[in-house]
């Protein structure tokens, strides 16, 4: 995965939702990026955490201990719209200079 | 959720804390780590099954690196007492070894005589071999070589002498 496209995932999918590490990466994978491990997800919270672009608060849980739920704060709602911007950009450049190269290699 | 599961988890956590801490993390910072990635495991354990779950982790020691930036003016304190602590028992069994050869060697000459002596290579030790009526008795004493050895290892690993450069980079300049 591109580097920083994981924080603007995160912060986009807590910004749909509070939600804590183990669920995330579970939405994760629902939306098909199955490659991405618990391990590389977990610190990319704790750095938006230091960061202060997310918050978090901790709520009781009744299957163990408490769960650590993250919500965005306006700063991570500025990097998030940021970083989205960016991100557009960079796909639609990306796709215009693939696009006719993809077309001639079919057309061959 | 069984003890195995439980085990598992918790030293996936210890791991990850033993990381944290060599990379200067404050302990309430790590507090807080290790019971977030302890109630992540049990979400996930419940799920896929702890070796799954502590296997998703990938490495700690990468984990604890993502997740937070080194300081090193800070002292190491786990990683100081977790050295000490394996120094000296290694030391001690060690000590324990040297005091069996020793035992050993006397009992092979079979003296009639108790026998006093030291291993040379631990200054401070003492052994004692005593024959009785209906057999014979052993002591010894390890000295302080293992206790030194334990303490010197958890001052190097610390490194306690960042806390006072901490504290005097702390202190309020005086400009008058």
């Amino acid at each position: 995965m591109l580097k920083g496209v994981l924080p603007l995932l995160l912060l986009r999918l807590v910004g749909d939702a509070e939600d804590y590490g183990y669920s995330l990466v579970l939405r994760l994978h629902e939306r098909g990026l199955s490659d991405l491990t618990e391990g590389t997800v977990y610190p990319a919270l704790s750095r938006l955490e230091s960061r202060a672009l997310l918050g978090s608060r901790l709520v009781p849980s009744a299957s163990g201990p408490a769960r650590k739920y993250y919500e965005l704060t306006p700063t991570g709602a500025e990097e998030l719209a940021r970083g989205a911007a960016a991100w557009a950009f960079l796909a639609g450049t990306v796709h215009d200079i693939l696009s006719p190269a993809m077309a001639r290699r079919s057309q061959r | 959720m069984n003890v195995l599961d439980r085990i598992r988890i918790e030293r996936a956590v210890l791991s990850y804390d033993w990381w944290l801490d060599l990379r200067g993390t404050p302990r309430r910072r790590r507090r807080d780590l290790r019971g977030e990635l302890r109630a992540n495991l049990r979400e996930a354990a419940a799920c896929s099954g702890s070796k799954a779950a502590v296997a998703g982790l990938g490495s700690t020691r990468q984990m604890a690196t993502d997740a937070s930036a080194e300081d090193p003016t800070r002292p190491r304190w786990t990683v100081g007492v977790h050295s000490g602590l394996a120094a000296l028992v290694l030391t001690m069994f060690a000590a324990f070894l040297a005091g069996l050869a020793w035992a050993d060697g006397v009992m092979s000459a079979d003296p009639d005589e108790p026998v006093r002596g030291s291993v040379t290579l631990l200054p401070g030790s003492s052994m004692g071999y005593e024959p009785l009526a209906d057999g014979f008795a052993v002591s010894a004493s390890v000295g302080w070589l293992p206790v030194a050895v334990g303490v010197l290892v958890f001052v190097l690993a610390a490194r306690p002498w960042r806390a006072l450069g901490r504290r005097r980079s702390a202190e309020p300049v005086d400009l008058g």
